[in-house]
């Protein structure tokens, strides 16, 4: 599956999938449980909230 | 060679054009204001060609291949925008208020002035926020900072921990 793909099937642009994939862009809850609908696992398994996210 | 923004997407387009055509009409108004002092009579015009150029890129619109949707990422990025521009007006405004006495004739370039200046800004902040950045500041700078703020909230000074050791031992007794 392309980033295009993706962006069509959870309604947002190629670009903003690539900025997910980049770590430059958190999705709001819609579109996190779009993506976890659309590879048909849990929502943990897509994204992890790392504690230690503001130390880095 | 790769052409200038031609890895751009359509709304960074759109707003290259915006803020390169704003700057143009900035560099006019300054060259317009250096010349004529007094009459404000070309300001309405400034204003039509401004106001004029999302004309200019709607017809970018009907001959791009680009992908034209606008979505959850490019609205928020706008909103960072226009925040940060809506502030540098509201600024502006009470600066021009405090400073000059109302006259509608003599602000009117002001105003203008500082209409032009933040939508500047509000298109600067969204190219910014599009390269991956997360606010004007560099992003070095932005990581120290939320370290440190990592520490003050992870290791309260020690007055802190003593008015929250009393509050808690007043709390038990009661």
């Amino acid at each position: 599956m392309t980033q295009q793909d993706l962006a069509v099937l959870i309604f947002v642009t190629r670009q903003t999938v690539n900025a997910i994939e980049g770590d430059k862009y958190s999705p709001s809850l819609e579109v996190a449980f779009r993506i976890a609908q659309v590879f048909g696992v849990p929502l943990e398994q897509v994204f992890h909230y790392h504690t230690s996210r503001g130390a880095r | 060679m790769t052409l200038i923004m031609s890895n751009f997407t359509y709304r960074q387009k759109e707003i290259t054009i915006h803020l390169l055509g704003n700057i143009a009409i900035l560099n006019l108004f300054a060259v317009y204001l250096a010349l004529y002092h007094g009459p404000h009579k070309l300001v309405p015009l400034f204003l039509f060609v401004s106001w004029y150029l999302p004309h200019i890129y709607s017809m970018l619109k009907i001959h791009t291949t680009d992908d034209t949707r606008i979505d959850e990422r490019d609205y928020q990025i706008e909103a960072a925008g226009t925040r940060d521009g809506f502030g540098l007006m509201s600024f502006g405004v009470f600066l021009l208020l405090w400073l000059r006495d109302i006259n509608a004739s003599m602000i009117l370039k002001e105003l203008f002035l500082i209409w032009l200046l933040s939508r500047i800004v509000i298109d600067g902040k969204q190219l910014r926020l599009y390269a991956g950045h997360a606010s004007w500041l560099p992003d070095g700078f932005l990581e120290w900072s939320r370290r440190q703020t990592l520490n003050r909230i992870s290791k309260p000074s020690p007055r802190l921990r003593a008015t929250a050791t009393r509050f808690v031992e007043r709390k038990g007794r009661q």
